[in-house]
């Protein structure tokens, strides 16, 4: 049987055959730009966005959650509407709960510490962000 | 006819004023132990819960919170506090804190302010 190498060591990469070739991006990455590309991302993923506060504490807009209040108003803001699945009872009053308790309720049901499956897979399509606009918009001042 | 018709119409009298009548000592049994037990941390008056997490109560739909207190009592809704407060409490006890915190005034209301 002749000894056929599967893999032929002597070959050499494409860009090696050729001293002068180099790839356009490597040309001109130095180390350094490299480290200083990094650490601006680095500094724009770790600063507070306009909307955060210095704690860190996401920040509700009012106007903001009037645009995403969509999925709400059908049931909240409707007179005597009930909830039908899996019990019949009326949905809750949301309007004039404290902002924090709407923040709370919403968190709640993304977690699975309430159960109701209509604000479940709502609460569960919100953001933190989301949730705080809903309630600037829904909480007392 | 007439003597139907009159004892009909005192039927419907005497259940409105049972239905009056029942809904009554609930709520007053609700009142005594709101002030017990809830008042501590929803405010005497349903309304000025001692931190902003807490719901106000006062005026919130009846049936809602019936159901708020079975799903606290079943394990449907989980929270650190309430569920061990309705782990104490009856069905009565439920239907009674209901009927009370529907009746009081409070904040509450559907329509969004423009």
């Amino acid at each position: 049987m002749p000894n056929v190498p599967i893999f032929d060591e002597s070959a050499q990469p494409i860009c090696s055959m050729n001293p002068s070739y180099s790839p356009p991006m490597m040309k001109s990455a130095t180390p350094a730009v490299v480290l200083s590309v990094l650490l601006i991302s680095l500094s724009a993923l770790l600063m507070p966005s306009s909307a955060q506060a210095q704690s860190g504490e996401v920040v509700g807009n009012a106007d903001a959650g009037r645009k995403k209040a969509s999925m709400c108003v059908g049931c909240h803001q409707i007179p005597g509407y009930k909830a039908s699945f899996p019990s019949v009872y009326p949905v809750p009053m949301i309007v004039g709960q404290s902002g924090k308790y709407i923040e709370a309720s919403l968190a709640a049901y993304k977690k699975g510490d309430r159960s109701h499956p209509t604000m479940r897979s709502i609460a569960g399509s919100l953001s933190p962000q989301d949730m705080a606009d809903l309630a600037a918009l829904y909480g007392s001042k | 006819m007439m003597s139907k018709t009159t004892t009909f119409a005192a039927f419907l009298v005497a259940c409105a004023a049972f239905s009056a009548h029942a809904a009554e000592p609930a709520a007053a049994a609700g009142q005594a132990k709101a002030d017990a037990v809830c008042a501590a941390c929803h405010g005497k008056d349903g309304n000025t819960p001692i931190d902003p997490s807490y719901p106000k109560l006062a005026g919130q739909h009846r049936d809602f919170l019936t159901r708020a207190l079975l799903d606290y009592k079943s394990g449907a809704r989980k929270n650190a506090i309430m569920t061990g407060q309705a782990q104490a409490l009856s069905r009565a006890d439920i239907e009674g804190l209901a009927d009370y915190y529907a009746g009081l005034p409070g904040s509450l209301q559907v329509a969004l302010p423009k």
